[in-house]
């Protein structure tokens, strides 16, 4: 019996020949087809605690402390001026990006300096750099296209990225790290304009083991015939099973709904496709039918609700199921954001099938840097897209957030770092040979995500439309030219 | 050119500096953009009366106009009402009137942001004030998602704006303070009851800044924005669309900023016909003149 360390490890080190066996990807941003990762677990039992190699930086006492040792730099002094956001909800990576940003700063202390204008959340910074890009005609010189949706594909169209390959060419320490899908799907025409991927994270779902076992189920679901039963048994005993919400492109339901639309092969197929036109399907029906089913046993505040509802019914103990992924579980161990020892009772479960969901997918990077700015600045401005993208900035969000790295192998003890419930999420995936489904907030266009499914996923959950015309909505959206 | 008009000349500058750099310029690129396929940020291209062309078939933007004209009435017909209505009683000075006063005032000091938020919860289908107190009323088993569900939904976004008549209410009493007291007084003598006062002498009196009050509320609720964003977000499906949240949608979403802007024109000529309608049916321009 492997502890559930030595299960991660195994699964890391499956991950990356994965990765090295990797397959191609389209050299341009639209159009192109991701399939699902899936997980083997049948690798040769090689580099199960593998060293951390000399890119990682020094390993400290406590996994969790960023490598800030000062580094030889020619440049500066400047200050990088650029906007991010924090209190989305997303606690983990608030705290990641500010200790990896106070970091970055005590490195290159008196060379560079990151100054960021915080705004309160993800749709905020979009408006942000939408208004000021349309305002001024220029990127700020820290950019991040993969959190601006369909703006992202303007800027590339107005050539309004630096071309990042200069600067990864000269990092060995940067391109081993990167995903090589990644690294293709993000050079157009020659130019890499955002930096790489590094890491997947895989989204499933947390079950609070005490509300389930008061409806006397002493286990998750595995199978869908087991979670219709799970949420029965649940409302029988007066308890709202699953966290839902509408607004925030409805991202707990609709996670569930992609896990309906791959009962089927052809489902798996169409959430492979980029920016699909064509929503009438039976499966997106079916799953349509079945979701506004799974909102029969939510909370009445679902319709309408905004993610924070929805967590803050899970944390408080409301409801029994939340879909998410571990960047939440931090959540679960802080007494001033859910009750003492909560985290005890959650367990870590996958979308029946079983199959998780890629929180990013193969897409546009998330570092880039806008035109526009002296050779000095850019070069700065490289400096903090390649730490962030980097080793060490891995390595935290691997241990502090249980992403997959596959090209970054990890010693033990960084490994045993991870949150057990996150650790079992990894070994659930290992273990099932579960498929990691790429997002529909990666695939689908802005537009479906922020508008059509804000709009149309509380009519169908109120039964104000059919799944038919709910697929039509999808359809007729996806066919209007964002 | 006369000293007195060459001073009038002076002071006039700045405003029309501003007018033109803040509103004219933005105007004049609006209306352009307007017959345009343009993402916003790009060059814009030229494709005529395209975008205008596909509003009549176009059933968000349909939904929109719809919602703002019954917005628009409703202001009209109870939201400036309702203002003058307080605005005559308080001129009566009840009791408490300075306090009524002030916190019929407090609404305008919330932003309408807030205020929205404050009727998220209080419509919340769970642990919303409205349901409770439906049901302490003896509907236990009544249950509404009032921002969701299609009977009620615009009913819902109405109410967090239609009973705060702060402006109103202010210009009204500043209104009624202007009007000499001896009119009140010598009916009253002739045995008029207060109601009658209100009835035959306040409310003639009162026409010009009904007038303005109705435009500024009619002309405030064909832009609404907030309200319906942070309540309903439009839905459910569009049924409380704004033309101000369309536009918004458009503009940041879709980036299609030339049909945006499309609305964006039809919008400005909804204000503008509200305005000069409104004027000539209050004859506001008239009665400053003649008073």
């Amino acid at each position: 019996m492997r502890t559930p360390k030595e299960r991660v490890a195994w699964l890391l080190a499956i991950v990356f020949l994965i990765a090295a066996c990797g397959g191609t990807q389209s050299g341009t941003t639209t159009a192109s087809t991701e399939p699902s990762v899936t997980v083997a677990t049948t690798a040769p039992a090689t580099a199960t605690t593998a060293p951390a190699t000399a890119t990682t930086g020094a390993t400290t006492a406590d996994p969790m402390a960023m490598e800030c040792s000062p580094v030889d730099y020619a440049g500066g002094p400047v200050t990088l001026n650029f906007v991010w956001w924090v209190g989305g909800g997303d606690t983990a990576s608030d705290t990641l990006f500010t200790d990896a940003l106070a970091c970055f700063n005590q490195r290159y202390e008196g060379k560079i300096e990151a100054v960021v204008d915080y705004v309160p959340g993800g749709e905020d910074y979009l408006a942000k750099l939408t208004t000021d890009y349309a305002a001024s005609g220029q990127l700020p010189i820290v950019v991040a296209p993969k959190r601006v949706g369909d703006l992202a594909q303007i800027w590339i169209d107005n050539d309004e990225l630096v071309d990042l390959k200069p600067y990864f060419d000269a990092s060995p320490e940067w391109q081993d790290v990167a995903i090589e899908e990644s690294t293709t799907f993000n050079t157009i025409d020659g130019k890499l304009i955002a930096a790489p991927d590094t890491f997947v994270t895989p989204v499933g779902l947390f079950y609070n083991m005490e509300l389930l076992g008061q409806a006397g189920i002493d286990k998750v679901p595995e199978t869908w015939d087991e979670w219709w039963a799970t949420l029965e048994a649940l409302d029988a005993a007066g308890i709202p099973a699953v966290s839902l919400h509408t607004q925030d492109i409805g991202w707990s339901a609709m996670l569930i709904f992609e896990a309906l639309v791959a009962r089927t092969p052809e489902g798996v197929a169409f959430l492979g496709e980029k920016y699909p036109t064509d929503y009438n399907h039976p499966f997106i029906i079916e799953a349509s039918r079945d979701i506004a089913r799974v909102f029969q046993f939510t909370t009445p505040d679902a319709v309408g609700g905004a993610y924070t509802l929805a967590a803050n019914n899970f944390l408080s103990g409301v409801t029994a199921i939340m879909p998410n992924g571990p960047w939440m579980i931090g959540e679960f161990r802080d007494p001033a954001l859910s009750s003492e020892g909560f985290g005890d009772k959650i367990a870590s479960g996958l979308y029946p099938g079983p199959v998780a969901v890629d929180d990013a997918g193969i897409q546009v990077g998330d570092w880039g840097i806008g035109v526009g700015y002296s050779p000095e600045e850019t070069a700065a401005a490289a400096e903090f897209v390649e730490f962030m993208s980097g080793p060490e900035f891995t390595r935290q969000r691997v241990i502090r957030m249980g992403s997959i790295a596959p090209n970054l192998p990890l010693p033990a003890e960084d490994l045993a770092s991870l949150d057990p419930l996150a650790a079992d999420l990894l070994t659930l995936i290992q273990d099932n040979n579960a498929p990691i489904l790429p997002g529909y907030f990666v695939q689908w266009t802005s537009f479906i995500q922020n508008e059509t499914i804000v709009q149309g996923l509380p009519q169908l959950a109120l039964g104000q439309i059919t799944p038919e015309q709910f697929a039509q909505q999808l359809t007729d959206a996806a066919q209007e030219t964002p | 050119m006369t000293r007195s008009r060459l001073w009038i000349a002076v002071f006039l500058i700045p405003t029309l500096l501003l007018f033109t750099l803040i509103y004219a310029i933005p105007i004049i690129v609006m209306v352009a953009t307007s017959f345009s396929d343009w993402d916003g940020f790009g060059r814009p291209e030229f494709i005529g009366l395209d975008n205008y062309g596909n509003l009549p078939g176009d059933r968000q933007f349909l939904l929109a106009v719809r919602n703002s004209l019954l917005w628009g009435l409703i202001a009209a017909g109870i939201h400036v009402p309702f203002g003058v209505a307080v605005a005559l009683i308080l001129n009566r000075r009840p009791f408490g009137w300075r306090f009524i006063r002030s916190i019929s005032l407090l609404p305008n000091l919330i932003p309408p942001a807030a205020l929205a938020i404050i009727y998220v919860f209080v419509f919340n289908p769970g642990i919303g004030l409205a349901n409770q107190l439906i049901q302490a009323f003896g509907f236990e088993n009544f249950q509404a998602n009032w921002f969701f569900e299609p009977g009620t939904a615009f009913l819902a976004v109405t109410i967090v704006w239609v009973f705060y008549a702060g402006v109103i209410i202010l210009i009204t009493m500043a209104e009624l303070a202007a009007i000499p007291p001896e009119l009140r007084e010598s009916a009253l003598v002739d045995g008029a009851t207060e109601r009658q006062v209100d009835w035959h002498i306040h409310v003639p009196l009162l026409r010009n800044v009904v007038g303005v009050g109705v435009i500024i509320a009619v002309t405030e609720v064909f832009k609404t924005f907030e309200y319906v964003f942070l309540t309903t977000g439009g839905g459910p499906g569009a049924e409380t669309m704004s033309l101000g949240l369309l536009i918004y949608n458009l503009a940041t979403v879709r980036f299609n900023s030339g049909y945006a802007n499309a609305i964006g024109v039809v919008l400005l000529i909804m204000g503008l016909l509200a305005f000069v309608l409104l004027a000539r049916a209050f004859r506001v321009t008239e009665s400053a003149r003649t008073r």
